[in-house]
């Protein structure tokens, strides 16, 4: 909030003034909840924190190279117990990179808010009120938690923001050569960028619910249409690609305001789509980034508007093999383009439209709104649609020249078995390629150069394959609902920290999956109807829009939107991430009225010990994935990724068989008790759908369960377990404390695997669990 | 038998030496005090590679740790007393210097079924992190580097006649 002060007099015993005018940059309204102790923590704040969730959750290295080549003393080799010339080792460099795509992650969230911000405060007034509507008072936990900040406008964001800033600069500075020198200090550090993470997309996603008018945690948001055979091809269409809104946004007012909404299609893919159909749900969303490529090439699009962060970087060359020209709008991702930004629009479009210039930058998203569309109106009559794709007597006849010396397969991240799909191809059966549709990311690696001895391109005669599979792919999504209610917190808080409602499930990422994307909806589907809360965001929530059941119900069609057992919560975009992490930490203010402001510790003492939230990144392949994950890791949620997320580096995994390290404080008697490993690990990489399937339950149960609660995880662990993989679970005597902790179906069955193992009761009931002994002392006051 | 890495992954050290008879692999689990092998999920389902691997633990007394979903099928074949592991998890064992006696600390570790995607990584980790004494064996058809010791590309039939001749070898000594 600004303030004007207008004196006409004054007199002091110094001086005397006439028409004397104060302008106050900002005030800030004092929020009556006392400060904690870590107001805007510094990088080292949240230090033993961190050091008591590593100590448990050991760092297993998981080096993608030997090699640092950082500086130029090295290169460097670091196997084996050898150290860089500046004295790093291996342990060091691999967390040191954690870091830096943590640090990369953070940043790209950062930067992204900060022009959206700019933006908004530019439009709409640096006073415009962030109001989520009626339900929701809390309307920014991490703002809250971290800062200290209780944000009552845009212009509130700007200290959020500022600190971000702050913290990201000073962490990238440890990662220079001779700075930091521990890798324990590292993960620290990784942590402290993902905990930042969270408050810049909060500050950016509060911001554009406010300005945009996007739905305010609103459980009925509309179902919107997803996939590539969604756009109507009858019609001019606009793709929009990346994340950042606010050019969709300026086509969707231009087209408005010239009466074309019903003339013009705007489609997007990655998470602008998502942000684009919360402001008006007839925005088709086409899909993740790994439809980058197949979706262009189809030439459905007949202009690309680009803005920032997951743009494949041969957009514009992708885009000029079929003849659509691209229009960059962020300064952060140019390709390359001529800035025209100064031009008129009718110059720009004509030239685009011409075909004089492959695209241009436009960075002014009003301009770059209405160069679009004139363009797209001028190019519609000269495009052919879905016919630059290899028809299917092409991909015969291709697949006859193939070697079958599977070079193609060497280059595919999944090594995906297209000489045999080829094989069948040349017969005449296009359906082994086909089949690949759905596990090819879409990244053309295969049609690098000199990769195909006889110069075929797999990835184009795959989309020829597939190419009544795509203009098929129509499901639904619902839009983004942004935050969880305060009302629903206070609704499902209890059963979720009793276990009455098993677990909450977010899952979020991205498309990099190693098998075919219905492994993801395949596991939300698992945990719906066990009814957990499942969460969703950015490109893992349109995969879970993309299946469908035997009645052709998708699943956002299938359950409700609300957060509660059984719901499917789509909160939106990448930075909508912010909502799920938020809703634990609403979980520890609103339900167990624990402070909020600047008392980071208690927070996540609480969301770890006591909150059953398990995030899932089944196709994580970002920096900002990173630091999504890390934030989660700072708050104690566990987080599992599918096997591509062997190549973040790390894993943080617990061990079960060692009982000191799940060692707690009773808060109650103040004394050291057996807590569990509840959670096991705290980063986890899965082999297959069915191991994350198995563990998600069990990664779910917490110290604080109930008997009734343990007993409702258990049973879920348990049936899993037995289902995937035939047999019971063969580490049940440490999650089982006392007998009514047993699943009463399953009560002989687990008996006779307890007495194998020696289990005995635990007779001294459930504890108060803490991890930080000076949380003892203050609830013993409490007690 | 080409030995290029299935896909790429960049190391300073020497490459891994490239099994070509089954003997080096016995000779290696001959000379073992403690030998592990780790299988993932490609031996889920793989009767014939599950009882070569049953056969070789059976003559070797090697732990086995499998993935939940391969130790049902080592269980179905001959091997009751799998311990099932995820890979990594068993990887983090091995190189978490946390055993409780010097004793138990491997000196041979033998990875099979499990995909590239974590397998180079996996052997990676142990190779920096694990005990210095560990070898690491990768017994899939497909060259890994990362490894001290792999098979060269080489097709189903072949590698299975290797695993066989493993087993055949280590069976003679009746460890």
């Amino acid at each position: 909030m600004k303030a004007t002060v207008h004196i006409d007099e004054l007199v002091s015993d110094s001086v005397r003034a006439r028409g004397v005018t104060l302008r106050i940059g900002r005030v800030t309204e004092p929020w009556e909840e006392e400060p904690g102790p870590t107001r805007m923590p510094g990088i080292a704040a949240l230090r033993s924190w961190d050091r008591a969730l590593l100590s448990r959750y050991r760092p297993f290295y998981l080096p993608a190279c030997d090699l640092c080549c950082l500086c130029t003393m090295g290169k460097c080799d670091l196997s084996r117990g050898k150290r860089g010339a500046c004295g790093l080792d291996m342990a060091s460099q691999q967390s040191r990179l954690v870091l830096l795509s943590a640090a990369i992650g953070a940043a790209t969230h950062t930067g992204h808010t900060r022009e959206l911000l700019e933006g908004l405060k530019e439009r709409y007034g640096r006073d415009l009120r962030i109001d989520l509507g009626p339900s929701v008072t809390l309307e920014a936990p991490h703002i809250r938690l971290v800062t200290g900040i209780r944000p009552r406008a845009l212009g509130d964001l700007e200290d959020a923001v500022d600190y971000c800033e702050r913290e990201i600069t000073q962490l990238l500075s440890c990662c220079h050569t001779g700075q930091e020198g521990e890798a324990i200090d590292f993960e620290s550090k990784a942590f402290h960028a993902g905990m930042v993470d969270h408050v810049a997309m909060e500050a950016a996603d509060i911001a554009q619910i406010a300005a945009y008018g996007f739905p305010k945690g609103d459980a009925d948001a509309p179902l919107v249409e997803l996939g590539t055979g969604c756009a109507d091809i009858t019609k001019p269409v606009i793709l929009v690609i990346g994340h950042n809104v606010m050019p969709s946004v300026a086509i969707m007012d231009y087209l408005e305001e010239q009466g074309l909404s019903d003339q013009v299609e705007l489609c997007g893919i990655c998470c602008t789509a998502l942000d684009a159909s919360r402001y008006r749900d007839r925005a088709r969303v086409i899909g993740p980034l790994s439809h980058q490529t197949r979706f262009i090439r189809s030439g459905i699009a007949d202009v690309v508007v680009i803005d920032e962060q997951c743009i494949r970087t041969d957009v514009v060359d992708e885009a000029a093999r079929v003849g659509a020209p691209v229009i960059a709008t962020q300064a952060k991702a140019l390709h390359g383009l001529p800035d025209m930004t100064d031009e008129t629009v009718e110059a720009i479009a004509d030239l685009l439209s011409e075909g004089r210039i492959q695209g241009a930058a436009v960075l002014d998203a009003g301009k770059a709104g209405e160069v679009a569309v004139r363009t797209a109106i001028a190019l519609f009559p000269k495009r052919r649609k879905f016919r630059n794709l290899p028809g299917e007597a092409e991909v015969q006849a291709a697949a006859e020249q193939c070697l079958g010396c599977h070079a193609c397969e060497r280059v595919c991240p999944n090594g995906l078995p297209l000489s045999d799909a080829f094989a069948r191809a040349r017969d005449g059966d296009l359906s082994g390629l086909a089949n690949l549709y759905e596990s090819c990311i879409g990244c053309a690696r295969c049609e690098g150069e000199d990769v195909c001895p006889k110069g075929l391109l797999p990835h184009s005669l795959l989309l020829g394959a597939s190419a009544r599979r795509m203009a098929g792919d129509r499901f639904r999504i619902r839009a983004g609902r942004g935050p969880v209610l305060d009302t629903e917190i206070r609704a499902v808080g209890g059963p979720i920290v009793m276990g009455d409602i098993p677990g909450v499930l977010g899952i979020v990422g991205c498309p990099n999956f190693h098998g075919p994307w219905s492994e993801l909806p395949m596991i939300a589907e698992e945990f719906l109807w066990r009814r957990y809360i499942v969460t969703a965001s950015g490109c893992a929530a349109m995969t879970l829009g993309m299946y469908r059941d035997a009645e052709g119900q998708g699943l956002y069609e299938r359950y409700p939107g609300s957060f509660d057992a059984g719901g499917l919560v789509n909160v939106g975009s990448c930075v909508s991430n912010a909502h799920i992490s938020g809703a634990a930490i609403k979980i520890a203010s609103i339900f167990a009225r624990r402070r909020l402001n600047s008392n980071y510790e208690e927070i996540a003492d609480y969301v770890h010990n006591r909150v059953g939230a398990v995030g899932l990144a089944w196709g994580a392949m970002s920096q900002k994935a990173a630091a999504i994950a890390a934030g989660f890791w700072r708050l104690g949620i566990p987080v599992i990724v599918g096997p591509h997320g062997a190549k973040y580096r790390r894993a943080l995994l617990g061990r079960k068989d060692i009982p000191e390290d799940w060692q707690i404080f009773d808060a109650k008697s103040g004394e050291r008790v057996y807590g569990a490993p509840a959670p096991e690990h705290l980063f986890y990489v899965a082999e297959t759908r069915e191991e994350a399937t198995v563990l998600i339950p069990k990664l779910c149960m917490r110290p604080s369960d109930t008997t009734k609660g343990r007993s409702i995880k258990l049973n879920h662990y348990i049936d899993l377990h037995s289902r995937f993989f035939g047999t019971m679970p063969d580490d049940l005597d440490l999650f089982v404390r006392t007998a009514a902790d047993i699943p009463i179906a399953m009560k002989d069955d687990v008996l006779v695997v307890l007495r194998e193992e020696g289990w005995e009761e635990d007779t001294k009931g459930i504890p108060d669990p803490t991890l930080v002994r000076r949380f003892v002392r203050e609830r013993l006051h409490e007690h | 038998m080409s030995t290029e890495p299935w896909q790429r992954y960049e190391l300073a050290g020497p490459r891994a030496a490239v099994i070509r008879k089954a003997d080096t692999v016995a000779a290696l689990l001959r000379k073992a005090g403690r030998p592990v092998i780790i299988a993932g999920r490609g031996v889920a389902g793989d009767a014939l590679i599950a009882a070569i691997l049953s056969r070789i633990a059976g003559a070797t007394g090697a732990v086995v740790y499998a993935s939940p979903a391969a130790a049902a099928t080592l269980r179905e074949n001959g091997l009751p007393g799998v311990v099932p592991m995820p890979v990594l998890e068993a990887g983090a064992r091995i190189s978490g210097n946390r055993f409780p006696a010097a004793a138990n600390i491997p000196d041979l570790v033998l990875i099979i079924g499990v995909d590239p995607v974590i397998a180079n990584p996996l052997e990676e980790g142990l190779r920096s992190f694990g005990p210095r004494s560990l070898r690491i064996v990768a017994l899939d058809r497909y060259y890994r580097p990362h490894a001290s010791f792999a098979f060269g590309n080489i097709g189903r039939e072949e590698w299975e006649e290797q695993l066989a001749a493993i087993a055949g070898e280590v069976e003679k000594d009746g460890r």
